[in-house]
């Protein structure tokens, strides 16, 4: 019997170089989580009562199936390690610059015809342990996870969580229990909230001066990678059981939704009127170290309506992101202390 | 003015490129397929001996 808060979770902040090779122990953090459910496995059963010919239609045997490995959220107070993990193995195409702290890591997402790997994103390990050692309830890595989707939200409340980063990971059924592994000390993060933000235009509205400054909301921006299933030939076993294999992108998809007040002259209308496109920028910075920007390269408006808030009129705009084709969809930059993030 | 840090990038060509290390030249050079690699090593000196044996 144990208490779930004796759980302890660390994954890799660098990514496996195989989706079946877990990471060097050495680039394994060890973090907090607020889903306070561990990652469950799920292995799986079939027997033989659709097959004619036993004399009866009950069942009489079973035969082991496949590893259905539920997804796994983590979620954080958005941080600049967290964020820089997130979106490095979310979208996978990642540029980082520095030889030494800080560290800023330019991201985009990344494209099949030109990612090394195909349509597959980077790969974590991810460990859980409950008292490990020789009389551990828990301790396994889990091996070959990759980031499915993530969603950022920023709100109008005090504290940590007025900016907050969850992400939804899956993982193909390998594991090794006991993992044997030492997590290190939890790391430090820097963390941001919603009176960082240093800047903050969508589609040519400045909502942090001008005549739409103190106007702004809520935003809420989401990624989902669409994995498709990753059962082949040849993908595996664990315990006899078969696993996946791979983790391919599907149609992606980039969600961006924000919530402003209403004002007199409110551009927003008029913008979705005249199919106005531009570029969507946030920006939080926490010090020279820790430093975050969204920049969406070509964004309109789709939906934007009248709403409530609170008892405030607001108007609860829907974004839809175009691509460009020189400087693609989205890219993000976070300077961060944590190297080696995703290398 | 601060000094830009520079990156080794690689065309999916193969070219290879240092450049400087900001989002607004990363970012195109990224959506164009072209990735991070390690600078190249330093050419080493030719040995002494071996100038003189020729």
């Amino acid at each position: 019997m144990a208490n779930i808060n004796e759980l302890i979770e660390g994954w890799s902040y660098g990514k496996q170089t195989a989706i079946g090779t877990a990471a060097l122990v050495a680039k394994i953090w060890r973090l907090t989580n607020l889903n306070t459910k561990p990652w469950a496995k799920v292995p799986v059963n079939e027997d033989d009562r659709a097959e004619v010919g036993k004399g009866h239609e009950f069942p009489t045997a079973l035969f082991k199936s496949h590893y259905n490995m539920p997804s796994f959220e983590i979620s954080k107070y958005a941080s600049s390690e967290f964020l820089a993990w997130v979106l490095a193995f979310s979208l996978g195409n990642v540029t980082v610059v520095g030889s030494a702290s800080p560290y800023t890591y330019t991201i985009v997402p990344a494209l099949g015809a030109t990612n090394a790997t195909g349509l597959e994103l980077p790969y974590f390990s991810y460990v859980q342990q409950i008292r490990p050692g020789g009389s551990s309830l828990l301790d396994e890595i889990l091996v070959g996870c990759a980031v499915k989707g993530w969603k950022l939200a920023i709100k109008n409340s005090p504290g940590r969580a007025s900016a907050m980063l969850s992400c939804e990971c899956v993982t193909t059924g390998q594991y090794t229990s006991p993992s044997t592994i030492t997590l290190p000390a939890a790391t430090a993060l820097h963390e941001f909230n919603a009176g960082m933000v240093s800047a903050l235009t969508i589609n040519g509205i400045n909502y942090l001066t001008g005549g739409s400054g103190k106007q702004f909301v809520s935003l809420d921006a989401s990624w989902e990678n669409n994995f498709r299933p990753g059962f082949f030939p040849g993908s595996g076993l664990q315990d006899g059981y078969q696993i996946q294999g791979r983790f391919e992108w599907g149609d992606r998809t980039f969600a961006v939704q924000f919530v402003v007040r209403v004002q007199t002259g409110s551009a927003e209308y008029a913008a979705l009127i005249a199919q106005t496109v531009g570029t969507a920028t946030i920006t939080f910075t926490r010090d020279a170290n820790n430093a975050f920007t969204m920049l969406i390269q070509a964004m309109g408006f789709n939906v934007v309506e009248l709403s409530n808030t609170d008892g405030i009129a607001t108007l609860q705009v829907t974004g839809v992101q175009l691509y460009d084709p020189t400087n693609g969809l989205v890219t993000m930059s976070i300077t961060t202390p944590q190297g080696g993030i995703c290398q | 003015m601060q000094n830009v840090e520079k990156v080794h990038m690689q065309s999916p060509e193969g070219e290879i490129r240092e450049v400087e290390g900001t989002t607004a030249t990363l970012s195109p050079l990224m959506v164009a397929g072209w990735n991070q690699v390690p600078a190249p090593a330093a050419p080493t000196a030719e040995p002494t001996e071996a100038k003189e044996a020729k």
